[in-house]
């Protein structure tokens, strides 16, 4: 059977993600492939950044409250896991 | 010619409030962009309302001016804390001389209380916001703002 449109999307996040993506660590639970964005973004009248990542929920279960350590030694705590419904989950980030 | 008497008493206030121990020089007026560096204030002007049966037969008009002093703080952690902190701080400044250094002016200074606390968790800390109310009492000239 021929895959279906959601199939080639799902491959062609894998493809981008593990081509572009970095991999960070998720304290306790091991290390995972995803892309680390961090947007201006402002709120409350106060500026600020809106740090997250985004990674194939399939590959580890991230809830809130755990840590994420990049490679270069900045650590964060996942404020919310939202899915997309599609099978990437964003992590929303806050800076430790 | 001087400044109408509402603008020396907001510049008054603003120097009031720069320097404290939590907010620095981190004091602007009219702030209209979002805060780049927090703790900050922000000094903004509000309604001026002419007293109700001020002698205009006098040749004066007294008058209270709404201040609004906005707090922003941005942690990981504590912040009603550090709003609670700021307000402390800003509280003592202007109780220190409630005429801001205006007594030709100004007649006295109040607190009239604080707005909720505004908080949001979508930035790469949580960040809030919250206005401290004052009201300042004062007199000018009915022909001339400025004396």
């Amino acid at each position: 059977m021929a895959d279906t449109f959601s199939d080639i999307l799902a491959d062609a996040d894998d493809a981008i993600l593990d081509g572009l993506g970095e991999t960070v660590t998720i304290t306790g639970k091991g290390t995972v492939v995803g892309v680390f964005e961090d947007e201006y973004d402002d709120d409350v009248d106060v500026q600020g950044s809106h740090p997250m990542f985004t990674y194939d929920t399939s590959d580890l279960t991230v809830v809130s409250g755990d840590e994420l350590v990049r490679s270069n030694g900045s650590a964060y705590t996942v404020r919310v896991p939202e899915s997309d419904g599609t099978g990437l989950t964003a992590l929303i980030l806050q800076e430790d | 010619m001087a400044d109408h008497r509402a603008e020396q008493i907001l510049a008054a206030f603003t120097t009031a409030c720069t320097g404290l121990a939590t907010t620095g020089s981190n004091v602007q007026r009219d702030q209209v962009d979002p805060v780049e560096s927090t703790p900050a204030l922000s000094i903004e002007m509000g309604a001026d309302t002419v007293v109700e049966g001020s002698d205009r037969n006098m040749g004066f008009l007294d008058s209270v001016l709404d201040v609004e002093v906005m707090a922003y703080v941005k942690n990981s952690t504590g912040l009603s804390t550090q709003l609670n902190q700021i307000r402390k701080e800003v509280h003592a400044a202007i109780y220190a001389d409630t005429k801001l250094g205006l007594s030709s002016i100004v007649i006295d200074t109040g607190y009239t209380g604080a707005g909720d606390v505004i908080k949001s968790g979508d930035l790469e800390k949580e960040a809030a916001q919250q206005v401290f109310h004052y009201q300042v009492w004062y007199r000018h000239s009915l022909t001339d703002a400025s004396a």
